[in-house]
């Protein structure tokens, strides 16, 4: 079957090289004028030029239809937003859809085309007229089984889109006047070995005996691939801010106030979304994401994404298994062009859930490294043998491939266990175009020790900040440089965390390329609890990069010196050359007390990269 | 009543899994720490407030963690003259509402543990010994390790001996791997001695993780780093020599823990220890040489 395929696709492949037409000859030497047969002009046309439109007579629409790389073939989307806003969170009585149930609504989810927004979310296909096409000739639409499962074909005509059933063959006036398709994605990849994100589809035409066109079966076949799902790298500046409005909580209005002004400082157009809910970790239910498609005029045509996280927060519940707030990647955010993601293997272990967050699903700003370039991006997160993030929640990233195969790091030390709680990342006039920024143990001690030689060993650190919150007693946090640097458990965890930030940092530098000079150390301590580690003071690497010139930082409530908090002496100075206007965030009782600093309580959608994954080999 | 009492035990047995500790104390024992309890009520009546408070709020504070656990250590640990108030919620007022998540009652135990350590009283250290004796779940075992060893004393190095050599599988790993808080030479040989022997890797990991904190640079700079100031050059060589041997002679996570470790013991002894072993992989032994400081 396969053979018979691929010898009828070089067949029509040289057809459209040079069509052969029915045409009359005179033979010579008799009466008869003879008509030769000609090759049935059998056209399949996807947007294989990239330009958003299909072209029934530009060559570059139809040359190497059949093959898909950096620098051709058609591009469909997995069209799961919700354009008309169908869905509902909630069934038909008003109770809460199960976790399982809640991303099936989408706007691929039914075969009605739910209005214009939704129909630019489809790949057009086009069958170019065959006026000639004799009677008897049948065309089917073909496609393998795997990939048929992942898209579904309309027939457009007028306004009207109705679903081609791959079972039955298209009319032959279908095939006469010829046809516009739309190509929907029904979902992202999620596992290559299960499907890879190619869908083939191939017009096969029989054609009957008769005297002016071949017979037999002909086919042309276009290959597209599925838009991946991209996530967003700190170069990208913020459209729009997140943090969660923890209700009657005051540290949380305090929050969220300093936030505002950080990114109304930024831009007084940038947006700061609230969303009422009780978790606190903004950060961590749900990532932000996009997938595109080229558009008319050779924009990006964009699908926001929002993934939620697969943590499992109530393993006995059969109905809500999963993280409850992640709920808002569906209740909430998803809507017109913008789609919501679940992946989560609900098998997995209670130990790796906080891997699971998304504070542990960073990406690495674009950079080649010698032969390797990431001009998406490229994830960085914790993940090492046992101890890993969940297999079906990484088999899906991974199969997006743009920004993978990620780089692991070594984040089973940390109580939290997430990369942001140790590295960042900044955009810089540099010619990498970026820096990291990494947390250092060692430099807060000998800045710490550099003041006890200076005489100010009993200055006060985290003057004001309390232990407990307010409906217990308050138990002053405050404590000296001396004291500090005489904590025996401080100090222990302080140089485990030296070192194992080191390991982190060399992984990076060897991934990536990056040198000492590119790296912003960042001071603090660590603590030890439960024989893990723990930022002792505000880590101010846990910060909102909001755009090229504004960070939101952590309020690190250091020892004054010479009228100056050390620290934000320290990285206020280190940001000032890459043009960084820092915003203090005072986060110590909402965030900080509960192993957690701004990034933690953030999120962003950013800006969508100019460059196209397209044209990018991944 | 044969039927009560087995319900009696699988309950017991459960909420013990769940991160309850089961401690008894022998009579005398228990007559002391009531003892300083009431004595403690009287002189800092305010830290058994703000332990209480604490313990009140699990529920919440439980339901804001950011990780597996929420960080309870931390909060207990600044509540000053605390030390009988921690005693008390963890040897007599007991283990939280069945009703509370595991995950809070394992972050209340093992905060209680590492607290009540981090005070390096030796008075504590029966109602310690009984904690480990009585922990059953991984986490507040480690943490009773953890919490014991913090206080350096004779008693509590021979009990942390004893309860590793006593226990097997992963019970002895979260001893293993707490009970180098307990800066004293008899564990360090103690640890260096199974880590020589030792086959099994996890078993190893809480090893290498354990002499990475008894030989720790930076604690035994501290005051308290040290019980016996004099045993801080011996702890560092043995510590380093263990390493060093299993760094030689190990591949994977467990090479690479143990490289982690020789960097944050930082022992005087390393650059010739790890020269002595440069004959069995010269490559990696010549890039953690590079490394050291």
């Amino acid at each position: 079957m396969f053979r018979i395929t691929l010898s009828v696709v070089v067949v029509s492949a040289v057809c459209f090289s040079g069509c052969e037409r029915p045409s009359t000859r005179l033979e010579t030497g008799t009466t008869q004028v003879r008509i030769e047969p000609g090759t049935p002009p059998i056209d399949l046309r996807a947007d294989v030029n990239r330009n958003g439109v299909i072209e029934l007579d530009v060559a570059s629409e139809d040359e190497n239809e059949s093959t898909w790389d950096a620098t051709h073939g058609a591009i469909f989307l997995a069209n799961i937003d919700d354009d008309a806003a169908r869905c509902r969170g909630t069934d038909s009585s008003g109770r809460p859809l199960p976790d399982a149930q809640l991303p099936a609504c989408n706007d691929a989810a039914d075969e009605v085309v739910n209005g214009a927004d939704d129909a630019a979310d489809l790949a057009p296909l086009a069958i170019k007229a065959w006026p000639e096409a004799p009677a008897g000739t049948v065309a089917r639409l073909v496609i393998d089984p795997n990939q048929a499962k992942q898209i579904r074909l309309f027939r457009h005509v007028g306004d009207a889109y109705t679903v081609i059933d791959p079972e039955l063959p298209l009319s032959l006036a279908e095939l006469q006047t010829g046809l516009s398709i739309a190509l929907e994605g029904r979902d992202v990849v999620r596992e290559i070995a299960v499907w890879d994100g190619f869908v083939d589809v191939t017009l096969q035409v029989t054609v009957p005996e008769q005297k002016y066109w071949k017979p037999g079966t002909w086919s042309d076949a276009v290959r597209l691939r599925v838009a991946p799902v991209l996530t967003f790298h700190h170069n990208l500046p913020t459209e729009t801010a997140y943090a969660s409005a923890v209700p009657r909580d005051a540290d949380s209005t305090r929050f969220i106030a300093d936030v505002r002004a950080a990114v109304t400082a930024a831009s007084p157009m940038m947006t700061l979304e609230t969303p009422a809910v009780e978790d606190q970790w903004t950060q961590d239910f749900f990532e932000t994401g996009y997938a595109s498609k080229p558009g008319p005029g050779g924009a990006q045509h964009v699908m926001r994404v929002f993934f939620r996280s697969a943590n499992i927060e109530n393993p006995f519940s059969r109905s809500f298994p999963m993280r409850e707030a992640g709920r808002l990647v569906f209740t909430r955010f998803r809507g017109k062009n913008v789609a919501g993601i679940q992946q989560i293997d609900l098998n997995s272990a209670e130990e790796i859930q906080s891997l699971n967050s998304f504070g542990n699903f960073e990406t690495i700003p674009p950079y080649t490294q010698g032969t390797k370039q990431w001009p998406l991006g490229r994830m960085i997160r914790g993940s090492v043998q046992g101890f890993a993030p969940d297999r079906s929640f990484i088999a899906m990233t991974e199969g997006q491939k743009y920004q993978e195969p990620a780089v692991n790091v070594d984040t089973s030390w940390l109580l939290v266990g997430h990369v942001d709680e140790t590295v960042s990342f900044l955009k810089a006039s540099t010619p990498r175009g970026w820096i990291m920024l990494a947390n250092d143990a060692r430099l807060a001690k000998s800045m710490l020790e550099a003041e006890v030689t200076r005489g100010n060993g009993a200055t006060r650190l985290f003057v004001g900040m309390q232990w407990m919150d307010d409906q217990g007693n308050e138990v002053p946090a405050v404590t000296t440089i001396s004291a500090l640097l005489a904590n025996t458990d401080v100090m222990q965890a302080s140089a485990a965390a030296a070192v194992k930030v080191d390991e982190q940092v060399a992984i990076i530098k060897r991934e990536t390329g990056i040198t000492d000079a590119e790296i912003i150390k960042l001071p603090f301590l660590h603590e030890d609890v439960q024989g893990t580690s723990l930022a002792h003071q505000p880590g101010t690497v846990n910060l909102f990069v909001i755009d090229d010139k504004t960070v939101a930082v952590p309020n690190p409530h250091g020892p004054v010196i010479n009228g100056r908090d050390l620290f934000q002496k320290h990285l206020e100075d280190a940001l000032a050359p890459h043009g960084y206007t820092v915003k203090w965030v005072e986060n110590w009782n909402l965030y900080h007390r509960m192993a957690g600093e701004v990034h933690c309580g953030t999120n962003a959608m950013r800006a969508i990269p100019s460059t196209k994954w397209w044209e990018v080999t991944p | 009543m044969r039927t009560l009492s087995l319900m009696t035990v699988l309950v017991a047995q459960v909420a013990l899994a769940r991160g309850a500790v089961e401690i008894t104390l022998t009579p005398a024992d228990d007559a002391a720490l009531r003892q300083h309890i009431a004595a403690a009520k009287k002189s800092a009546p305010q830290a058994f407030t703000a332990v209480q408070a604490v313990r009140a709020q699990m529920a919440a504070i439980d339901a804001k963690k950011r990780g597996r656990f929420a960080p309870v250590t931390p909060r207990l640990n600044a509540i000053p003259d605390a030390t009988w108030a921690l005693a008390e919620a963890l040897a007599v007022e007991g283990a939280l509402d069945d009703a509370l998540p595991r995950s809070a009652q394992v972050a209340w135990q093992t905060g209680l543990l590492e607290a009540l350590g981090a005070r390096r009283d030796g008075k504590t250290e029966a109602v310690l010994v009984a904690a480990l004796d009585g922990a059953t779940a991984t986490e507040v075992l480690r943490s009773a390790a953890d919490g014991l060893g913090r206080l350096g004393t004779d008693g509590a190095a021979a009990a942390l001996v004893r309860s590793a050599s006593q226990r097997s599988g992963a019970a002895r790993d979260a001893v293993l791997a707490g009970m180098g808080s307990c800066r004293r030479l008899v564990v360090a040989d103690y640890l260096a001695r199974q880590l020589a022997v030792s086959t099994a890797e996890k078993e190893q990991l809480a090893l290498i993780k354990a002499l990475s904190v008894i030989g720790n640079e930076w604690a035994l700079e501290t005051p308290a780093g040290a019980p016996v100031k004099a045993e801080v050059p011996q702890l560092r060589a043995i510590a380093a020599g263990a390493l060093v041997k299993r760094f030689s002679e190990s591949s994977g996570n467990v090479r690479q823990q143990a490289q982690d470790a020789i960097l944050i013991v930082n022992a005087p002894e390393t650059k010739l220890l790890l020269a002595q072993a440069r004959a069995k992989d010269p490559a990696a032994v010549d890039a953690l040489l590079a490394k050291t400081r």
